[in-house]
């Protein structure tokens, strides 16, 4: 209780310098609130798709494959070795599809049925570079009128997510080192304009310490304040979007965010801004107070 | 208790502040050590507390050389070995009790402990009203009290004082004195600083008398005085 007091004490005695040390911390770990967020979505985003069938083959409206041509599809394909999932859907389930997809507008319902829908062979493979292969093998069969192909999809997306991870640990990077440098001036400050209480200190016994600690924990206390912020500020924006995120997403499983993710969150933003608060603390005390 | 052998003491300006000064102070002692300014009283009493070191000599506290201390030992040093200065050195945003209580928090004490120590240490001093003052708030006398309570209160082995009556007036600095012979006899060993000899005469104690960073004379228990007053005689 008597550190809390002595740090909130502390604090008091320079809001101003507190609070750009805060906010600069915020900031900083808004971003990777953010760019967390944006991973976290994007790798569902991709196993959404990986998941999904990456090589849809159709044949012509109205006509089912027989059992023996089915299987023979399927042995095709699985002797490659490469073949992760398969699925037959015949005209009836397509418009059963159909049907479920467009339940609310009675006029396509009206409109289609089975016989203008073509079945279909779904499958997706095991390494997502095997794809073409079994493109290949579905595109030479006679039945098939036309192959849609995932993979461009998949790849592009996938090469997005990494160039989102990459460009965010390149901003992280910086902005944390910024906030430790901003912690470590401010605390610097606070060290010069302090100068004769720590001399008497000094004077009267204190350890080097019990010198340096309130100022670390000062430090902490930044990094504490700013990641929780960070966190909430992110929090909300996210609940603020989600309605135009879940129209925009569609079909794809992502929101809501699970709530044992977003505290997954608050607890890394926590021990992050610890660190941060730790370190500019330390390095302030080290640099500013000689023994 | 305190032994100084054969102890100089030059700053890098050249300037010989100690020159070969011996002396030795034992437990529970009350010592003034007199001079004019730039004798070297004020040099003696950072030696002691290890603010500096010696150029040459030896400077031992309860038997310990502190030119061999290590750099971790000092603050417990300056614990045993506390300090009232000249211009008192309070910190003027914080009360008086917790200018009084810093000294217990360095120390590691809990904080009912410490509640207790200022309140007694308060009465001792005669400022048992004034613990929530600010510094500002007090007259010299007052805050040379609050300074010496912060030097007792984690009852140290040894207290020293340089100029503690400077600042204040002949009867302010009597009554500090008076303060300073009454931690005496509660078993501190008391060494005090001045160049005021009119209140050195009030008291029958040892004195030591400095000049150019010599001792010139060492007067035993009540010797200063009847010397004085043979001196005034002739």
């Amino acid at each position: 209780m008597n550190i809390l007091r002595k740090t909130w004490t502390q604090l008091r005695r320079s809001p101003f310098q507190g609070l750009a040390a805060v906010m600069i911390t915020t900031l900083t770990l808004l971003v990777i609130s953010v760019f967390t967020l944006l991973s976290f979505g994007s790798i569902q985003v991709l196993k959404y798709f990986e998941s999904a069938p990456q090589v849809i083959a159709f044949f012509e409206p109205g006509e089912d494959l027989s059992d023996i041509q089915i299987a023979n599809i399927r042995a095709q394909l699985e002797k490659t070795g490469k073949l992760n999932q398969f699925r037959y859907v015949s005209t009836r389930e397509a418009e059963a599809i159909y049907k479920e997809k467009n339940k609310d507008n009675p006029l396509l319902l009206e409109l289609v049925d089975y016989n203008i829908l073509p079945a279909s062979i779904e499958i997706s493979s095991v390494e997502l570079d095997d794809l073409v292969d079994l493109k290949n093998i579905l595109q030479v069969q006679e039945e098939v009128d036309e192959v849609v192909y995932y993979e461009d999809i998949v790849k592009s997306l996938s090469n997005w997510i990494n160039s989102v991870k990459t460009l965010g640990a390149v901003v992280i990077s910086y902005l944390t080192l910024e906030s430790v440098l901003v912690i470590l001036v401010i605390i610097g400050m606070q060290i010069a304009s302090r100068r004769d209480e720590i001399e008497i200190q000094k004077l009267l016994g204190a350890t080097a310490w019990f010198i340096r600690k309130p100022f670390v924990i000062a430090g902490i206390a930044y990094g504490l304040v700013g990641s929780f912020l960070a966190w909430s500020f992110s929090y909300l924006l996210l609940l603020y979007s989600t309605p135009f995120l879940a129209n925009w997403l569609q079909d794809i499983p992502l929101l809501p965010v699970p709530f044992w993710f977003m505290m997954a969150v608050l607890g890394g933003e926590l021990i992050l801004g610890t660190v941060i608060g730790a370190i500019g603390g330390l390095i302030a005390t080290r640099r500013f107070l000689k023994d | 208790m305190i032994i100084f052998q054969k102890v100089s003491k030059q700053f890098p300006d050249g300037t010989l502040a100690l020159d070969q000064v011996s002396f030795q102070v034992n437990e529970r002692e009350f010592v003034f050590f007199i001079g004019p300014s730039g004798a070297g009283k004020t040099t003696i009493m950072r030696l002691l507390r290890r603010e500096i070191l010696p150029t040459k000599g030896t400077v031992l506290v309860k038997g310990k050389n502190l030119k061999e201390m290590e750099k971790e030992e000092v603050p417990l040093l300056r614990r045993q070995v506390s300090m009232c200065f000249q211009d008192f050195k309070l910190l003027y945003d914080r009360t008086v009790y917790e200018n009084i209580s810093l000294s217990l928090e360095i120390a590691g004490m809990e904080e009912e402990k410490i509640e207790q120590r200022v309140g007694e240490t308060l009465k001792n001093v005669g400022l048992e009203k004034k613990g929530n003052f600010f510094p500002v708030q007090l007259s010299g006398g007052e805050l040379q009290r609050v300074g010496i309570a912060r030097a007792i209160v984690g009852k140290p082995k040894v207290l020293i004082a340089d100029e503690p009556t400077g600042n204040l007036d002949p009867e302010s600095g009597f009554g500090i004195l008076k303060l300073f012979k009454e931690i005496n006899l509660a078993g501190t060993t008391v060494l005090v600083a001045t160049h005021n000899v009119q209140i050195v005469n009030r008291f029958k104690e040892r004195v030591v008398l400095l000049k150019k960073g010599k001792i010139i004379s060492d007067h035993k228990k009540g010797k200063y005085q009847l010397k004085k007053k043979k001196e005034d005689k002739k």
